[in-house]
């Protein structure tokens, strides 16, 4: 004889099935915990700008209702004058007598808007995101610790996280002044302070918040998102290298020639 | 947490990144590493019980030299194969050495920012942080700023694989000793300056294996049919593989840096590389 609470408990399984589905709020049902008991992060991830042909552009930044400084928008806006390496340096293009490559880092945050897959991996202490695109890597401790002092400006910055609950928090500045954004050519400043927020939201689901801080373009911090980000698990990053891209539709294919 | 000068990259000769130690650190790489001292060590483990090689390791090529001003050196070149008296087949030697023609595109395209590949990248000096979240081996070498990660299950290579700089690295552990299976490459170069190349039938095995709290064994076996008759394993219990003189075992041996961090470095931005300005200069 069927045990009356298993039949209960199958009935509730079914019942409670539709309500993990995609963007519903956050359940502890089917999201696991890494083994230090962090919610688990961890996989093949995409953001909402993804689709079929991935064609960057969704995730751009508009230039409305921004809490502009004075010159800020200035600053925002890549006034773009023909020359590749100004205009698209994150693209192939020709190197130049002086050594001036095309295939420049996207840096961040344009990596982290990609439309290209991210790796989300969680060793003890970090958060390891590995970013499809242009093959960059992002290694954040998770511990809480406060910025070095006296950064050297790079592509990506110096990040630092903690959670908080079920939410991976992350901190970035020491940021060269480049792009916020890519084919939405908007830029940031070597002032600009970002916070990341990560929390799943469901087994495939991923809320996703961006805080823009620049204080030499605007005049408060103000917030992106929540972006819905898809878990793929039967996706692996792919090798891209920009030097050898023939995949890109928006990539012009130059040969490396010294103009 | 000690800062980092970052040098020059250069092709031919050595130094890529030059690092300032305090004095406290203690000098490994005088100590070659022998059998007796690594079985002794009891390799900790993960929190899932794997061998921990987890941290900031030093390429192969990495020399600390007491003393000197500038007491880390990273050295390539140091890891550069012999060109000669290797299992080649009838043919094979042709395909292994690059023969230049003094087109960077053909005699080192990595000098136009071309990618390493595998397995040159695991024999470059610069530090190499390796992580062992669930499942995986991460591995992210600062220079060029490439991630390899590789599933640690024990899983078969997929089928039909499309050729890559990196291939495709599926791996287990075997008691202390993680031990990555590498296929699916494109014909690349595998040594840089060495000039020496492998074929798209390349067949790699690496061995890690902590031998001490600051060292690890490094070990690679090439198995590439269209190039060699046999495979044959290079690295820190090798000395075979390297050119008469030259120190490769002894600088396979990989350091641990635990003070140390994986700096940003793109081959794409002030690139100051000789080769690549004399190339500039004349290009082909």
């Amino acid at each position: 004889m069927r045990h009356p609470g298993v039949a209960c408990a199958k009935l509730s399984l079914l019942l409670l099935a539709p309500w993990t589905v995609i963007g519903q709020p956050a359940t502890s049902k089917g999201i696991s915990r890494t083994p230090d008991g962090k919610r688990d992060l961890s996989g093949v991830w995409v953001n909402s700008s993804f689709r079929k042909l991935p064609g960057g552009g969704l995730s751009r930044f508009s230039g409305r209702n921004l809490p502009f400084a004075p010159g800020g928008e200035a600053l925002w806006n890549l006034n773009l004058n023909g020359d590749p390496h100004h205009d698209n340096p994150h693209f192939l293009s020709p190197v130049d007598k002086e050594g001036n490559f095309g295939c420049k880092p996207w840096g961040f945050p344009q990596s982290a808007l990609s439309a290209n897959a991210q790796q989300f991996f969680q060793p003890p202490g970090y958060l390891v995101i590995v970013y499809e695109a242009m093959h960059a890597t992002r290694m954040i401790p998770m511990d809480g610790r406060s910025h070095s002092k006296d950064l050297e400006p790079t592509y990506l910055g110096e990040s630092v996280g903690h959670y908080e609950g079920d939410t991976a928090v992350i901190d970035t500045i020491g940021l060269k002044e480049g792009a916020s954004d890519g084919s939405g050519h908007h830029r940031h400043t070597e002032a600009a302070h970002y916070v990341e927020r990560y929390t799943r939201t469901g087994p495939a689901t991923m809320s996703f918040e961006l805080i823009t801080d620049d204080p030499k373009i605007f005049t408060k911090p103000w917030k992106s998102g929540p972006w819905t980000m898809q878990l793929h698990p039967e996706w692996t990053i792919q090798e891209s290298f920009c030097e050898d891209n023939k995949q890109d539709p928006g990539v012009i294919d130059y040969l490396h020639h010294v103009e | 947490m000690i800062s980092h000068l970052v040098a020059s990259v250069f092709r031919a000769a050595a130094v890529l990144a030059i690092v300032i130690l305090s004095s406290s650190y203690v000098v490994a790489q005088s100590a070659p590493v022998n059998a007796a001292t690594a079985k002794a060590y009891d390799v900790p483990r993960t929190p899932d019980g794997k061998p921990d090689i987890s941290g900031v390791w030093t390429g192969p090529g990495f020399r600390h030299i007491e003393g000197a001003k500038n007491p880390d050196i990273p050295t390539v070149g140091l890891t550069r194969f012999k060109s000669k008296d290797l299992p080649f087949r009838p043919g094979g030697e042709e395909l292994w050495n690059n023969k230049l023609n003094g087109d960077a595109f053909h005699d080192d395209p990595t000098l136009l920012c071309f990618p390493w590949g595998f397995p040159f990248h695991t024999m470059v000096s610069n530090v190499q942080h390796f992580f062992q979240p669930a499942g995986y081996l991460v591995i992210v070498y600062e220079d060029m700023h490439v991630t390899r990660t590789i599933p640690m299950d024990g899983r078969p290579h997929p089928q039909n694989l499309k050729a890559t700089y990196y291939g495709n690295s599926v791996g287990r552990y075997e008691g202390d000793t993680a031990v990555i299976d590498t296929i699916g490459l494109k014909e690349w170069g595998i040594d840089g300056s060495g000039n020496h190349k492998h074929s798209d039938a390349a067949h790699f095995i690496e061995r890690y294996r902590r031998t001490s709290p600051t060292t690890m064994s490094q070990e690679l076996t090439i198995d590439d049919p269209k190039i060699f008759t046999e495979p044959f394993t290079c690295g820190t219990a090798s000395s075979h593989c390297f050119p008469e003189g030259n120190r490769g075992p002894e600088l396979w041996v990989k350091h641990l840096r635990s003070d140390w961090e994986v700096i940003e470095q793109y081959c794409e931005d002030n690139n100051k590389d000789v080769g690549l300005i004399e190339f500039l200069k004349h290009p082909k």
